[in-house]
């Protein structure tokens, strides 16, 4: 008798299946990428970062004032190190290459920057000038595979990445896939 | 033998001062830079405060060459974006509001209040009472509008929406004394007088410096632009060109600045158009 009672009327199910697959055909739609990723590698990431002699700006990035020195970050390649103790003239000091880099903060005579999912503390010493890695905390941010994909504004077209395997490494670059018209 | 036991301190004292990087003239106290108001990076005393999406981390730099995590925490909101510290406040802009945090025990960040608006970026700088926030459209916040706006934060609980101006596509911005930068995209740099918060005067615009960060440090304004990492001078009335540090490719003529940007006094814009409500929490 409470079997009775607690039937559910025959279109409930029916209803529920339908709605199910409609959100599956919904959701499983996947416009063709048109970028793919192109991989470093966990172990060679976690030796990447390195302070080389200066080189040419890329990309305009975020800016950070320390002192008699400037930063510039130019967007997952890496820092620019200015000592800009004269502003009408300032120096080029060296690049710090690190992928995944956005962002500069100092304290002290540390440096600290992100790339993708590692924190790197820099010791700077100015006379004479030395900039070197000192300790890497690893995994202390989330990955975004998002953060380095061309800009859609300069791209001028829109992007869709291929899904990253995270396994493989570290996306360092986006190439644009063939057969995919702009 | 005793002269130099004697010297010896005193020489080990200007060592340590001049192994720091920031101002000598500050002292010992380990000093910490500026950052732009686009930084995800703030530093507050001996604390870092690092944000990535919706999550913000806090670090401890006791030891300054071994940062320790001592706690993490979402903000409350789907999209953050860009951090300003002051002296015991946290402003943390994000794609659909600022919500203001105390950090006076920076370990423990604890949240104040917010200000909700819908879909758009923006960094935000604070100077005293007033907080200055642009609002971008554009990828990932298109449906956004392009403003200037001025909040009176002295009620952390209750900001208050002053004014509002229109922009082209705003990024970074700036404050100083009584000038306020707005890298304005395609419009280039614009600068405001902000005595009035409640009604700012637009000082000048200078359509040749596409910015994206701006910095106003000690007199000298830095603008990471398309073209170029700018300095300016601002001591006096007039903005002052110093240098640009080229940027992008470099068979691109750089972009000649041939007089000092002099800044015009221009007719204050007209009043503001009529305040929208913001919704509060």
């Amino acid at each position: 008798m409470t079997s009775k009672k607690h039937r559910t009327p025959w279109p409930v199910p029916v209803l529920l299946m339908m709605l199910a697959s409609l959100a599956s055909v919904a959701t499983s739609y996947r416009p063709p990428p048109t970028h793919a990723p192109v991989y470093m590698s966990w172990k060679a990431f976690r030796e990447s970062a390195r302070v080389v002699p200066p080189r040419a700006i890329q990309e305009r990035g975020k800016i950070y004032s320390w002192g008699r020195y400037l930063f510039l970050s130019e967007p997952n390649q890496g820092v620019h190190v200015f000592d800009n103790t004269h502003p009408q003239a300032p120096v080029a000091k060296a690049f710090i290459e690190a992928p995944g880099t956005i962002d500069i903060a100092g304290r002290g005579r540390y440096l600290y920057i992100d790339s993708f999912v590692d924190l790197l503390v820099f010791e700077l010493t100015p006379q004479p000038f030395t900039l070197r890695l000192v300790r890497r905390l690893k995994d202390v941010f989330p990955y975004n595979y998002r953060q380095n994909l061309p800009r859609q504004e300069t791209a001028g077209r829109y992007i869709w990445p291929q899904y990253p395997d995270k396994t493989k490494g570290v996306v360092v670059r986006w190439k644009p896939m063939p057969g995919r018209k702009p | 033998m005793k002269t130099l036991h004697r010297l010896a301190l005193p020489l080990l004292w200007i060592a340590a001062l001049a192994a720091t990087p920031g101002c000598a003239a500050r002292g010992a106290a380990p000093s910490t830079g500026k950052a732009g108001s686009m930084a995800r990076f703030a530093v507050k005393g001996s604390y870092l405060f690092a944000l990535s999406q919706r999550r913000l981390r806090v670090f401890s730099l006791k030891r300054g060459d071994a940062p320790r995590m001592v706690t993490q925490f979402n903000v409350p909101t789907w999209m953050a974006e860009t951090l300003f510290v002051t002296k015991n406040r946290l402003f943390v802009g994000s794609a659909n509001g600022m919500y203001i945090y105390d950090v006076k025990t920076p370990a423990r960040p604890r949240l104040l209040g917010q200000v909700l608006h819908f879909n758009s970026c923006d960094p935000v700088v604070v100077q005293g009472r007033y907080a200055y926030v642009t609002l971008r459209s554009g990828t990932r916040c298109r449906r956004g509008k392009n403003v200037l706006q001025v909040y009176d934060v002295s009620d952390s609980q209750r900001p208050r929406l002053l004014a509002s101006y229109p922009m082209t596509n705003p990024w970074g911005l700036g404050v100083d004394g009584n000038l306020l930068f707005v890298a304005d995209g395609r419009a280039g740099l614009k600068v405001f007088d902000i005595r009035d918060p409640r009604r700012l005067v637009h000082l000048s615009t200078h359509p040749t410096i596409k910015g994206y960060d701006v910095i106003p440090d000690k007199r000298i304004l830095i603008v990471s632009a398309e073209d170029g990492l700018y300095q300016l001078d601002y001591r006096t009335q007039t903005l002052q060109y110093l240098s640009r540090i080229p940027i992008g490719n470099p068979s691109t003529p750089p972009v000649k600045i041939s007089a000092p940007l002099q800044m015009v006094i221009v007719p204050p814009p007209p009043p503001p158009p009529p305040r929208k409500k913001i919704p509060r929490r």
